[in-house]
């Protein structure tokens, strides 16, 4: 078991890591790190974009929404970014009749926010990154609305083949816009697919969900506010 | 489908020994063969039209007693036969007295078809090299010219890749999903739902029917409703349609919603379903009033 870390590391984004992979940390404990780890990469991601007035298009999946993906949105928000739409996925990950390589994730169901014209930069948000099967979905999904100049994928933690396996199934004139933010690479995984180390195992699990259907459930709480904001705006 | 007798009366004794070792050959290579597979898929999805306007019924068979036994389709009068052969190597017919050729298989399947079969038989050879399609069907052995065809298959490690290297596969996945316009996730979901359920199924004689309805086991598989009579219940739908900023439409069996230009999805199971039922009658004993009370059924 081999951990890289990436240029971007430093001692607190490390902590936040550790915390993560630490089993015996409660949800509570969890939410609040994976917080915390996201406003570390909305920093190195504000570090990276100089121009404030991008227009910037933020993704992310149900069960990151409030966690994750709310650190890096408060982040860049509260660092003068004032252009920033926002989008949220369901998604079923299965591999129908049990067939490990017919892997796939389709989207119950999304919050996508319609301003989608001129975006500069795409932040797609993932606690982790290993098979990249939702993060493929779902990017494929947005890239039909959204052609941005910049495609940034970001999570704390990838495996080791994730960046290139993610390249591999978009054409050239896409993924040359990726660009790969996170703090560590790990090179195994348990036969159930968990990196190790990782995020400490199953996100839905840590996070505090039963299962995966039970995550589907969850309405977050980002989404409702944006959401009323957004239907009131319309008013 | 093809019997020990029926092959012995028609030919003589060594033929059943030599359809034994065929099929023990096929049986091997059919381990994750992944092209033959991906054109059943294929096969299925043209198919599926015929099922669900006509209610037509066709069989899919493979690695059975043949000659030529990849994959056999039967629908109304015909029988189709298809040979795969996804190699890069040069490819010949042979001729019909040599065991192990193309040619032989492809006459006497037709030989044995004549005496055991009312239906009109056609050969398919398909190939994954345009070389070999270009070579072989110019050179299509008199013996067996009347009834024999060549067809070009891509060979590709993901059956997604297909959809724009295959004339009429993306319509006719298309069709078969539960959407008018599929967006890309719900085209993927259709074609690995269906390949897996063929990669799952006894191959020895199946129901394009069967396959279909096993398909549609997986949650979501977003394959369109097999019937194509069905309705919501009424009080549901004045619930529905009270919703602020909330539409949806029923489409090919399928409840498709849209809130205020931000949310939107597809219930994962269609509404001839007892899933769907369920969700009908908790939402008509909850009387939501508006999104935010309906969401969390959705």
């Amino acid at each position: 078991m081999t951990r890289n870390f990436s240029d971007l590391i430093d001692e607190t984004a490390k902590s936040h890591l550790n915390t993560l992979a630490n089993k015996n940390n409660p949800p509570e404990l969890y939410r609040q790190t994976m917080k915390q780890i996201g406003e570390k990469l909305g920093e190195k991601i504000s570090n990276i974009i100089l121009d404030k007035k991008s227009k910037l298009y933020l993704a992310c999946t149900v069960e990151d929404a409030d966690f994750l993906a709310q650190g890096i949105l408060s982040y860049l928000e509260n660092h003068h970014f004032s252009s920033i739409g926002f989008a949220c996925f369901w998604n079923k990950r299965f591999c129908p009749f049990d067939i490990p390589d017919l892997k796939i994730a389709p989207i119950l169901k999304k919050y996508q926010e319609p301003e989608l014209d001129n975006i500069d930069h795409l932040i797609v948000v993932k606690s982790i990154i290993s098979g990249a099967c939702v993060v493929r979905t779902n990017l494929v999904n947005l890239i039909q609305k959204i052609n941005p100049n910049k495609i940034f994928i970001v999570a704390p933690v990838m495996y080791y083949t994730a960046e290139e396996k993610l390249k591999n199934e978009f054409e050239q004139e896409v993924y040359e816009k990726f660009e790969f933010i996170y703090f560590a690479q790990d090179d195994e995984r348990t036969s159930k697919g968990e990196v190790v180390p990782g995020i400490g195992g199953s996100v839905y699990e840590r996070l505090g969900f039963d299962g995966q259907d039970e995550k589907n459930k969850y309405i977050p709480k980002i989404v409702k506010s944006r959401r009323s904001k957004f239907v009131n705006s319309k008013k | 489908m093809y019997t020990q007798d029926q092959v012995t009366n028609i030919f003589d004794g060594n033929i059943w020994a030599y359809l034994i070792n065929k099929r023990q050959g096929g049986t091997n290579n059919a381990k994750g063969n992944i092209y033959e597979n991906h054109f059943a898929t294929y096969q299925l999805a043209q198919f599926s039209r015929y099922i669900i306007e006509e209610q037509i019924e066709i069989k899919f068979y493979s690695q059975i007693w043949a000659f030529v036994d990849d994959l056999i389709i039967d629908y109304l009068d015909t029988r189709i036969h298809y040979q795969f052969k996804n190699w890069t190597s040069s490819l010949s017919w042979g001729d019909k007295n040599r065991q192990n050729s193309l040619c032989f298989d492809f006459y006497n399947q037709n030989e044995l078809n004549k005496e055991t079969s009312s239906k009109i038989t056609h050969l398919c050879l398909v190939v994954s090299e345009h070389k070999n399609e270009k070579k072989l069907s110019e050179n299509i052995p008199a013996d067996i010219k009347e009834f024999t065809d060549v067809l070009y298959f891509p060979y590709v490690l993901n059956i997604n890749e297909l959809l724009g290297k295959v004339p009429f596969f993306k319509e006719a996945i298309n069709y078969l999903s539960a959407f008018e316009e599929p967006e890309p996730d719900k085209v993927e979901c259709v074609i690995t739902v269906l390949l897996g359920a063929w990669d799952s199924i006894d191959k020895s004689e199946v129901s394009l029917k069967c396959v279909l309805e096993k398909a549609k086991q997986c949650s979501p598989s977003y394959i369109r409703s097999l019937n194509i009579n069905v309705e919501i219940n009424p009080n549901f739908k004045n619930i529905m349609e009270k919703i602020p900023d909330f539409s949806y439409t029923i489409s090919k069996g399928f409840f498709h919603w849209e809130h205020a230009g931000v949310d939107s999805g597809t219930i994962p199971y269609d509404i001839e379903t007892e899933n769907f039922d369920k969700l009908q009658n908790r939402i008509i004993q909850e009387q939501p009033s508006c999104f935010d009370e309906l969401e969390a059924f959705l």
